[in-house]
C-alpha cells in the first residue's frame, strides 16, 4: 500500500515537470505580447519594452520557465501579469465552484448510475436496451446544450433557480446550493452513461459467477447476492470508472462556467489565455494536472484496498 | 489403437444449425441513415442548401420554421438550415481528423506494445500514462489562442490527446491474442512481428478498434462544438455548429427557438455515431454473460406438474417425469427429458452419465437454481410431501440451505473471493438458521472444525484465495452443512481437485453422511465413488435415464448398452499398456421406458 502510493507520487513528479515546460513552451508561441495588453494599444515602444524587460518576457521560454519552477519550489507560484494578483490565492479561490460542480455531478452520477446499471443487469432485455439508448445519449447530448437548456425552462420559464453566479457555503449556504444545481445537473448526465454502461457489464459479470448459484442453493437471498455480494465483486471497476469520470467532468466544466458565470479554474484558464496571462495559465494548468493526479492517486488507493489479493499481499 | 465403443460403426453425424444472422437493430439503421444524411447534405451544402451561408433576410429575423424557412432564421434573418449544412462542413471534416488520429495513433500503439511487450511495452505505457494525466481540454485551449479558428489542428491534438485510451484498450486485447496457440505457432515459424500483427493480431481487435473510434468520435463532436460555441473555433461569421449555439445562446432571451436545432443536430449526430459504435460492440462480444443467479421471481415451472401425484412410499426426494429446456431464441432446447427417479432417507445416489447429458441440470432442478434460461416444461419435484416447482422462489428459501444443501464442483470459485471465508460462514449460518453474531461466529470455527481444517480460528480469516482446492471444499462442505440440510446435492465434489485430495473429500462426506443421516445424491462420472459411496446408481444419456438399479447390480449386470459401455471405459479396472476403451457415437434410448420399469424401486420391492 505504501509502495503503491509512493509509486504514484514518484510518477507524479516527472508529470508536473513535463506538463509545467510544455505549457511555458506552448504559451510562448501565443502570439501577442502580455506587456502590450497591460499597457493598452497606445504605450510607447519603450515603456512596452521596459515592462517586457521586468517582467522577463524578453527571455527565452526556458528562462522564464526556471525562474517560475525556482519560485514554484518555494511555494510562489508568482503574480498575474494582467491583474497582478496572486496566483496561488486565486487558484485556492477558483478550485473550489469547479471542484463542487465537478464532485456532486460525479456523486449524483454514481448514485444514479449503479442503481440505473444494476437494475439493467438484472432485469435484462428490454430495460438494458433502453439503458443503453440513454447512456448514449449521455453521452452525446452537449452539456452545454444542455446546461442552456436548463436555463431557459428552469430559470427563465419556471423561473425556480438562479441562471447566473455563484456563492460560497461559507456565506450562504442554501444560495451555493440553489446556484450548484443546474451546473450539476447538466454535467452530471454525461456521468450517469459512463457509470451505468460499467455498473451494467460488471454486475451481470458478477451474476455469471459460479458462487452466486452456490450461495443461492445454499440458501442466500436474492437481495443479498445482488446488493451485497453483486455489487461488492462489480466494485472494483465501477470505482475506476467513477475516478476516470470525475477526471473528465472536472476537465469538461469550461463551457458551463462560461454559461452559468461561475468562477472557477475553467473561467480563469479561458481569460487567462485571451490575456496572455502566462503565469496564471501556468498556475491553472498545475492546478488541474494535481487534481488529476490526486483523483488517480485515491482510484489506486481504493483499487487496493477493495481487492483483496493486493491487499492480503 | 483405441477401442471405440459405438453402438453402431458409423458415428452420427452432428447436425450444424446455420448461425443466425443478427439483425441489426432499427435504431441502428436510423442512426446509419442519418449519419449518412447528415454527412451527404454538409458535404453538397453548395449544391443543395436552399441559401448561401451568409444570405441576410432582415424582414425575416428570428422566424420559426416555415416552409421558405425549414429551421427557421437566425438574428439576422439567414436560414438556420443552410447554415447548419454549411457549418457541419469544417465540423464533420475536423472531427474526422480526430477520429483518424485517434484510430490509428491509438491501435498502432496498444498492438505494438501488447504484441512486443519488454521495453517497448513499458516505453509506450508509460508515455501513455503521462498523457492521460494532463489536462486536455486546457491545452486545447492554448492551442486555439496560438492559432486562432483552426479546430482542425485543435482536432488533430485532441486526437493525440485522447489517443492512449485507445492505446491501452488495443494493448490488453493484443496481449490475450498475443498468448493464443495459433500466434505461438506463427511466432515460432518464424513470421515477422509486422506479419503476426497485421495478419493475425489486428484481425482480433478490429472490433474493439471499430467501437472504440465510434464512441470517440461523438465526444469528438461535442468537443469540437464546445470549442467553437466557446469561441475558440470557427470564427464568426462563418457558421459551425458550436459558434451557432453561441449564437442561439446569446439570444436565449429573445427567442429560444434557435438553440433547438443548432443543439439537436449536434447531439443526434454524435448520439448517431454513439449507437453504431453500441450495435458493433454488442455482436462483437456476442451480448450477454449467462447469469448464474436464478433472478426470476415467478415459479420454475412453466408447464404441468403431471398427473403423478406425491409418491407417499416415504422417499424424501421424488423427481417425477422432469423436463428442463434452455431458451435458445425464440425456442426451448429439451436438454432433460421425463427423469423420474427417488431418493429415500439416508439413501445415497449415484447420478452417472457423460459430460452433458443433463446431470446437472437435474440437480439445479432440485434446487431451484437452474438459471433464468433454463425453464422446467414438466413434472415435479416433491420434498418431503411439497411440490417444490410449484412454489414461488421466495418459498423456496423455506428449502435452500435450511433443508436441501449444495456442493459444486469447482471449490475455488463457489465462494465469493471478496469476502473471508468466515464472513460467508457467518452469513450463510445467519440466513438458515438465525444465529447472529458471536454465536453465529462460533458455529463457523465449529464447522471448520468439522469439516477437518486445522486451525480454524485462524482459516475464518482467510479470502479463498489463499485456500488450496481441497481446503476451499472443504470450506463450501462447511458451507453446506450450516443449515443441517436433510438432503445434500454434491456435483462432482472431488472432479476438480488433484487426485491426492479426492479420497480426503470423498471420506468427509460419507463420515458427515453417516453423522447427520443424511440424503446425498452425488453426481459423477466415476465409477470408483459409486462403487464406495451409493446405495443406488441413476444412469443419464442425453437427459434421459437409461437405467436405474442398486450399486451392485449396476456393476453386476448392467442392462443398457450405454451402461456397460460407460463402465467398460472406467480408468480403475485398466490395464497399463492397454489403452481405454472410447465412448463415441449414439446410443439408441428406445426401449429404455420398459428397462427403468423393470428396475425402479417400485419393481424392485415388488420383487
Amino acid at each position: 500500500m505504501t509502495r503503491l502510493i509512493l509509486n504514484r507520487v514518484a510518477f507524479a513528479i516527472p508529470v508536473l515537470f513535463l506538463m509545467s515546460i510544455i505549457t511555458y513552451f506552448l504559451v510562448s508561441l501565443i502570439p501577442g505580447n502580455a506587456a502590450l495588453v497591460i499597457l493598452g494599444q497606445d504605450a510607447t515602444p519603450e515603456r512596452v519594452a521596459a515592462l517586457s524587460a521586468q517582467l522577463k518576457l524578453d527571455q527565452p521560454f526556458y528562462v522564464q520557465w526556471w525562474y517560475w519552477l525556482m519560485d514554484a519550489f518555494k511555494g510562489d507560484l508568482g503574480v498575474s501579469l494582467y491583474t497582478g494578483l496572486n496566483v496561488s490565492d486565486v487558484l485556492s479561490q477558483r478550485v473550489w465552484p469547479t471542484f463542487f460542480v465537478a464532485g456532486f455531478a460525479t456523486l449524483a452520477a454514481a448514485v444514479v448510475g449503479i442503481s440505473l446499471g444494476t437494475w439493467a443487469a438484472v432485469k435484462r432485455g428490454v430495460v438494458a436496451k433502453v439503458l443503453d439508448m440513454v447512456s448514449m445519449l449521455g453521452i452525446s447530448l452537449p452539456n452545454f446544450w444542455i446546461a442552456l437548456l436548463l436555463v431557459v425552462f428552469v430559470s427563465g420559464q419556471l423561473k425556480l433557480l438562479p441562471a447566473l453566479g455563484y456563492e460560497t457555503p461559507q456565506n450562504d449556504f442554501g444560495e451555493w446550493v440553489r446556484h450548484l444545481i443546474l451546473p450539476v445537473a447538466a454535467l452530471g448526465l454525461a456521468g450517469i452513461a459512463i457509470i451505468a454502461k460499467q455498473t451494467r457489464d460488471s454486475m451481470s459479470e458478477a451474476l455469471s459467477r459460479d458462487f452466486m448459484r452456490f450461495m443461492q442453493a445454499n440458501g442466500i437471498s436474492k437481495a443479498s447476492l445482488i446488493f451485497k455480494h453483486g455489487l461488492r465483486y462489480a466494485a472494483l471497476p465501477v470505482v475506476a470508472a467513477t475516478v476516470a469520470c470525475f477526471v473528465n467532468l472536472f476537465g469538461g466544466t469550461v463551457a458551463l462556467e462560461h454559461i452559468f458565470a461561475l468562477p472557477g479554474l475553467g473561467s480563469l484558464v479561458v481569460t487567462a489565455t485571451t490575456q496572455h496571462d502566462l503565469v496564471t495559465i501556468q498556475g491553472a494548468v498545475l492546478g488541474y494536472t494535481v487534481v488529476v493526479l490526486l483523483a488517480t492517486l485515491i482510484g489506486d488507493i481504493a483499487y487496493a484496498l477493495l481487492n483483496p489479493k493486493v491487499r492480503t499481499r | 489403437m483405441t477401442a471405440i465403443i459405438a453402438p453402431d460403426a458409423t458415428a452420427t453425424a452432428v447436425a450444424v444449425k446455420p448461425g443466425r444472422r443478427k439483425r441489426a437493430s432499427v435504431f441502428t439503421v436510423i442512426a446509419g441513415v442519418w449519419l449518412a444524411v447528415v454527412v451527404i447534405a454538409c458535404a453538397f451544402a453548395s449544391l443543395i442548401a436552399p441559401y448561401g451561408p451568409l444570405d441576410q433576410d432582415l424582414t425575416q429575423v428570428f422566424a420559426g420554421p416555415s416552409s421558405a424557412h425549414w429551421l427557421g432564421t437566425d438574428s439576422l434573418g439567414r436560414d438556420l438550415l443552410s447554415r447548419l449544412m454549411h457549418g457541419g462542413q469544417s465540423t464533420l471534416a475536423a472531427v474526422a481528423l480526430a477520429i483518424g488520429v485517434y484510430v490509428i495513433l491509438g491501435s498502432t500503439l496498444g498492438l505494438v506494445s501488447g504484441y512486443l511487450s519488454g521495453t517497448t511495452d513499458r516505453i509506450i505505457s508509460g508515455a501513455n500514462a503521462i498523457v492521460m494525466a494532463t489536462p486536455h481540454i486546457i491545452i486545447l485551449f492554448v492551442v486555439l489562442s496560438i492559432y486562432r479558428g483552426n479546430v482542425f489542428l485543435a482536432m488533430l491534438v485532441l486526437g493525440l490527446l485522447s489517443c492512449p485510451v485507445m492505446a491501452i484498450m488495443v494493448r490488453s486485447a493484443a496481449m490475450a491474442a498475443r498468448n493464443e496457440l495459433f500466434v505461438d505457432a506463427a511466432r515460432v515459424s518464424g513470421l515477422s512481428p509486422f506479419y503476426i500483427i497485421t495478419r493475425h493480431i489486428l484481425p482480433r481487435t478490429m472490433g474493439l478498434i471499430v467501437v472504440q473510434g465510434a464512441v470517440f468520435g461523438a465526444t469528438a463532436i461535442v468537443v469540437e462544438s464546445a470549442l467553437s460555441f466557446l469561441g475558440f473555433g470557427t470564427q464568426p461569421p462563418a457558421p459551425s455548429w458550436g459558434n451557432m449555439v453561441a449564437e442561439a445562446a446569446a439570444n436565449i432571451s429573445l427567442n429560444s427557438w434557435m438553440l433547438y436545432p443548432t443543439g439537436g443536430v449536434i447531439a443526434l449526430s454524435a448520439l448517431a455515431l454513439g449507437l453504431i459504435g453500441d450495435s458493433v460492440r454488442n455482436s462483437v462480444t456476442g451480448g450477454w454473460t449467462e447469469p448464474k443467479l436464478t433472478l426470476r421471481s415467478r415459479k420454475l415451472r412453466t408447464g404441468s406438474a403431471g398427473s403423478t401425484p406425491a409418491p407417499t412410499d416415504g422417499s424424501l426426494l421424488s423427481v417425477t417425469g422432469l423436463n428442463v429446456g434452455y431458451r435458445v431464441g425464440g425456442d426451448i432446447k429439451p436438454v432433460v427429458k421425463d427423469v423420474t427417479f427417488h431418493v429415500g432417507r439416508g439413501e445415497t445416489i449415484g447420478l452417472v452419465g457423460e459430460s452433458g447429458s443433463g446431470k446437472s441440470t437435474v440437480a439445479f432442478g432440485v434446487l431451484g437454481v437452474v438459471g433464468d434460461s433454463a425453464v422446467v416444461t414438466a413434472g415435479s419435484v416433491v420434498f418431503d410431501g411439497q411440490d417444490l416447482l410449484g412454489l414461488a422462489p421466495r418459498q423456496l428459501d423455506a428449502y435452500r440451505g435450511k433443508r436441501i444443501a449444495y456442493v459444486a464442483q469447482e471449490p475455488m470459485v463457489a465462494l465469493d473471493p471478496n469476502f473471508q471465508i468466515g464472513k460467508q460462514l457467518v452469513e450463510i449460518i445467519t440466513a438458515n438458521t438465525g444465529l447472529k453474531g458471536e454465536p453465529a461466529k462460533a458455529k463457523a470455527v465449529e464447522l471448520l472444525r468439522l469439516v477437518e481444517i486445522r486451525n480454524p480460528e485462524e482459516a475464518v480469516k482467510r479470502f479463498p484465495h489463499q485456500l488450496s482446492g481441497g481446503m476451499a471444499q472443504r470450506v463450501s462442505i462447511a458451507i453446506a452443512l450450516a443449515g443441517e440440510p436433510e438432503l445434500l446435492v454434491a456435483d462432482e465434489p472431488t472432479t476438480a481437485l488433484d487426485v491426492t485430495v479426492q479420497a480426503g473429500i470423498l471420506g468427509l462426506l460419507m463420515k458427515l453422511r453417516d453423522q447427520t443421516g443424511m440424503s446425498v445424491i452425488i453426481i459423477t462420472h466415476d465409477w470408483g465413488v459409486v462403487a464406495d459411496v451409493c446405495d443406488r446408481v441413476v444412469v443419464m444419456y442425453k437427459g434421459q435415464i437409461v437405467e436405474q438399479n442398486t450399486a451392485e447390480n449396476i456393476y453386476r449386470r448392467p442392462q443398457h448398452p450405454y451402461t456397460q459401455a460407460l463402465l467398460r471405459s472406467n480408468p480403475h479396472g485398466a490395464k497399463a499398456g492397454e489403452d481405454l476403451p472410447v465412448l463415441t457415437g449414439e446410443f439408441s434410448v428406445e426401449g429404455i421406458a420398459e428397462a427403468a420399469e423393470e428396475t425402479s424401486p417400485d419393481a424392485l420391492a415388488e420383487r
